[in-house]
């Protein structure tokens, strides 16, 4: 009888651990977007976005960002080169709007189209939507360097979602992004990208630096670097059409 | 003799000043013959190139509007728009149902560029098989597999030869990312400055799974027509009847236009658009027109400033032969008889000077478009078989004739209404 009790005892620790192990990934998808979207506060920063191509010069371009979470809005203002200054992109609900002072017309343009002539998408530079838009289709775990990290395979839940199929690696220990690979339609690996040097403030985190490899355009590779991180509240007015009209004034 | 003999007479009298004049004259014609006829040309050549490139002289698209506000261009079935052309007895020379895409990636294993991509039927016997010029590989069976056929200068950027693999990456028509495969099968004739126009083909069912569209489905309906020049007029008919089918339509514009009403407005179900070939053209005969204007303007202050020495030329030719209409006058020759012996001199210099104009004008063009251009690579859409086409416009021949004889005559009219005014006795009394 003492045996008995003891199996049932051992048993029922294992199954618990068992379970216990096994970790809610829908919760850690949600995380991710928990602690980068600023929910209480707006964020301005500056982007550098360069972009690596062989046989042609880096391409550098500066830019004002601002981004409001609570209503996914984002204004992008280009401040270098010469040549794109002025030019501004700005997402309102679901549109993102491209205002090109030269013409002084606005474009529709969608979240998959590229920025500029990076490797980065339109979609890059919105609060991060994960848990909205994907659900887990597999799990698993891996290393990345030093650092232990789940692994998840994500489907989109709609097809309108940038890319159909991506594949996730989160570390374990902070529930931070750390890299990502994103599939085509036809389930073609189109890029990878790297997240690192998160900077975390008021308990939320940004990633000031993130590398993104072409895996179709061989040796493409864009990297985003943000500083001078501000969480200031701003204006109304600056995620408007008329603003980026008047800047350029 | 009559007055218009003797005018004839009296110009090969001063040979020297009529020459000058009519010269000048002739100048003026000559550059005026040699800008619209080059104008008309590269139009005509413009229009028949382009009109290879692009799907249909007369264009049809479908477009419905998501909740999110996506606008998908799709179209499911041709018929009713067959039915139309059929019923109007459109007078076309083939029909197509492409699925286009303004801008792909391709990707070879060297390069990547940007270019417009439009699933297309190159079996035998359909237009653009019969158009495209083919210099290197072949279009037969094309659309059995995953052939793709590009100009010289994208197959020059991408690094690839027949053979070779190029992916297209693409955006699906909700949005997302795809890339598809294709072989390179053939390379045709680059059309130069229309090269982003023209763009890349590819058998229609490949392309819709680019863009994840079901087979059989397309985006736009087009007309090729046997006269290009009536693709306005048969265009109008055509929307017009599928109007009244109750089908609705964007209002009529050019492709940008079109595009800010896919912004602005918001509809449920397909609603359609409708091209014609000048709508694409249209910016681009603007500036030809532009420049035929211009040519015309600066025409027109040649012709201020020949007038001017006209009206002087006769001043004097008048004062030079007084005594010649005091002769005539006695003689027995009326006022309106001396008025129009002048007129005709001026309106025979007029005449003489354009046709001289006109004869040398198109002497010009016919030794411009004797000389080979094939080295003139960028702009070989402008061009037809690597030369420029003689293009004569008689109806602008006709305008100006009328307009600078009109004006020559006008110029001569105050000295010859002076020449008429002379009375026998006054003449007769002069000392010139």
């Amino acid at each position: 009888m003492k045996r008995f009790v003891l199996f049932c005892a051992a048993f029922a620790v294992l199954v618990s651990m068992t379970f216990a192990a096994e970790p809610d990934f829908k919760a850690i998808m949600a995380k991710i977007d928990e602690q980068t979207n600023f929910k209480a506060t707006d964020i301005s920063a500056q982007i550098t976005v360069t972009t690596r191509k062989p046989s042609v010069e880096d391409n550098v371009l500066q830019a004002q960002y601002f981004r409001r979470d609570t209503e996914s809005k984002f204004l992008l203002l280009i401040l270098k080169p010469e040549i794109n200054k002025g030019q501004g992109y700005l997402k309102l609900d679901s549109s993102i709007f491209f205002y090109d002072p030269s013409s002084g017309k606005f474009a529709k343009q969608t979240g998959s189209g590229n920025f500029q002539d990076s490797n980065a998408k339109n979609s890059d530079f919105q609060n991060s939507t994960l848990s909205e838009d994907y659900e887990i289709s597999s799990t698993g775990t891996g290393t990345l360097g030093k650092l232990e990290t789940w692994v998840l395979t994500l489907k989109g839940k709609n097809n309108e979602v940038t890319y159909p199929k991506q594949k996730i690696w989160i570390d374990k220990s902070t529930g931070l992004l750390l890299q990502s690979e994103a599939y085509s339609l036809s389930d073609r690996l189109l890029r990878t990208s790297l997240y690192g040097k998160y900077l975390s403030v008021e308990g939320k985190y940004i990633a000031q630096l993130t590398r993104i490899q072409d895996m179709l355009k061989k040796d493409e590779v864009t990297t985003i670097k943000i500083e001078n991180f501000s969480l200031q509240k701003l204006p109304d007015t600056v995620f408007t059409q008329a603003y980026l009209k008047k800047v350029n004034e | 003799m009559s007055v218009a003999t003797m005018a004839l007479k009296n110009l090969s009298r001063q040979k020297r000043r009529s020459l000058l004049l009519g010269g000048a004259i002739a100048f003026g014609l000559l550059v005026i013959t040699i800008v619209n006829g080059l104008s008309g040309s590269l139009i005509t050549s413009l229009e028949a190139n382009i009109s290879n490139l692009i799907p249909g002289h007369i264009i049809l698209r479908g477009a419905e509007k998501t909740s999110t506000g996506r606008v998908i261009l799709t179209l499911k079935e041709s018929e009713v728009f067959q039915t139309a052309v059929d019923k109007l007895r459109v007078p076309y020379s083939y029909v197509s149902k492409t699925t286009n895409v303004q801008s792909v990636a391709l990707v070879s294993d060297f390069s990547t560029t940007y270019q417009s991509f439009s699933g297309v039927n190159l079996g035998q016997g359909t237009y653009l098989h019969d158009k495209l010029t083919i210099v290197e590989g072949s279009l037969d069976d094309f659309d059995t597999a995953d052939n793709i056929v590009i100009s010289e200068g994208v197959t020059k950027k991408l690094n690839v030869q027949i053979g070779d693999r190029i992916s297209v990456q693409s955006e699906t028509i909700t949005g997302q990312q795809n890339v598809v495969d294709f072989v390179l099968r053939a390379i045709y004739k680059d059309p130069g400055v229309a090269a982003s126009l023209a763009g890349a083909y590819a058998p229609l069912d490949r392309v819709n799974a680019l863009r994840d569209m079901k087979p059989g489905e397309f985006t736009t309906f087009g007309i090729y027509l046997k006269d290009v020049a009536t693709a306005d007029q048969w265009g109008a008919l055509l929307l017009k009847d599928l109007q009244d089918k109750g089908l609705p339509f964007f209002a009529r514009g050019g492709l940008q236009e079109t595009q800010k009403q896919y912004r602005d407005q918001t509809w449920t179900g397909v609603k359609y658009s409708l091209y014609t070939l000048n709508d694409i053209l249209s910016f681009i005969k603007g500036i030809f027109q532009t420049l035929n204007l211009i040519a015309f303007l600066i025409l027109l202050v040649l012709f201020v400033v020949i007038m001017v020495g006209i009206t002087n030329t006769y001043r004097m030719v008048v004062y030079e032969r007084t005594r010649e209409i005091g002769t005539l006058r006695a003689l027995g020759m009326q006022r309106p008889e001396v008025r129009n012996l002048f007129l005709y001199e001026a309106v025979f210099l007029g005449l003489g000077g354009i046709v001289v104009g006109f004869v040398a004008g198109v002497f010009v063009l016919v030794v411009v478009s004797w000389i080979d251009l094939s080295a003139w690579k960028d702009f070989n859409i402008l061009l037809k078989d690597n030369h420029l086409q003689l293009q004569v416009n008689l109806g602008s021949f006709a305008l100006n004739l009328i307009v600078i004889a009109g004006l020559t005559a006008l110029a001569a009219l105050f000295p010859a209404r002076r020449a008429g005014k002379l009375t026998p006795a006054e003449a007769l009394r002069t000392t010139n």
